[in-house]
């Protein structure tokens, strides 16, 4: 599973998030470093919310969440919650690892000073891909 | 010898804000204005020269001042109050070849050196801990930098 959110500015100076939620199947092998897998195998697109239509548009800040299909949503959270807290001691952009989650997150360099905010905006529009998920599943 | 009081000062022309100008006009006479500030009062910190200013600005635009030589102030620096001024001699291709990395970044090469002190560091530990050996996978794996543009497929985004 991957689902990213991306602050993003067109050329037109518009803003706003996109967001996808891909799988990648039972028969996925899920890696030990997966901080990879969005540039090399990012998956099945199977949930999308799209503000400004992709192409060309500046990505101002960006949060991929990775783990397995079967992960726990509890685990998902677990896992964004510690890297709230450990966000400060980190540089930008930066990758996290807990267990089988692994988070990729980074901001522009005008937008540091407001990481948190930005991780906030980033991660509802995140989990809630998968919330819309679970609510569609029998 | 005193010397002679200029007839004109663009301080205190910029003073006259345009607002006061625009009713002045409308009135018909002056109003009445704050006294002007005594540059010699040492209560009032002394203004930058505009000459001074215009000069800053132009080295800016023509790039031969650039913020490779900055290092972050105490608010861009989390609890550098805690952080201990140490002095360490380094040489000098070394240091040049620091200044160019950082040049590249846009940082100051202080700032630079520290980056790469704790990237080390994270390592080490990381090392140490067994977690992550230094020249594995995870250990090379490096989040997206910036800038970065959107892409219209499954690859989301992308270096600009």
């Amino acid at each position: 599973m991957y689902v990213t959110a991306h602050l993003v500015r067109s050329r037109s100076g518009d803003e706003g998030i996109n967001g996808f939620l891909h799988h990648h199947g039972a028969d996925f092998s899920w890696p030990p470093d997966a901080a990879d897998l969005p540039d090399t195998a990012p998956g099945t697109i199977v949930l999308g919310r799209v503000d400004l239509p992709p192409g060309s548009n500046q990505v101002r800040a960006y949060l991929d969440v990775l783990a397995p299909d079967a992960t726990p949503r509890a685990q998902i959270d677990q896992a964004m919650a510690a890297f709230a807290r450990d966000l400060p001691e980190r540089r930008n952009p930066t990758v996290f690892v807990l267990g089988t989650v692994t988070i990729r997150f980074g901001v522009e360099r005008g937008l540091e000073r407001i990481r948190e905010p930005q991780l906030d905006m980033l991660a509802a529009v995140a989990l809630a891909l998968l919330d819309e998920e679970a609510r569609r599943e029998p | 010898m005193t010397k002679k009081k200029p007839t004109y000062s663009v301080e205190a022309e910029m003073r006259t804000s345009h607002a006061t100008r625009a009713a002045e006009a409308a009135e018909g006479e002056p109003r009445r204005r704050t006294p002007p500030r005594r540059d010699d009062d040492p209560a009032v910190p002394a203004r930058t020269p505009h000459a001074t200013l215009a000069a800053e600005a132009a080295e800016w635009d023509s790039r031969r001042r650039t913020p490779s030589g900055f290092t972050d102030d105490d608010e861009a620096v989390p609890r550098a109050h805690e952080a201990t001024a140490i002095s360490i001699r380094i040489p000098n291709a070394l240091l040049a070849l620091l200044k160019k990395f950082a040049e590249r970044e846009g940082i100051g090469y202080q700032v630079l050196i520290k980056r790469w002190l704790d990237d080390r560091l994270r390592l080490e530990r990381e090392r140490l801990r067994g977690l992550s050996p230094a020249g594995s996978p995870r250990a090379r794996s490096r989040a997206p930098q910036f800038p970065l543009q959107d892409r219209d497929g499954d690859i989301h985004y992308q270096p600009a």
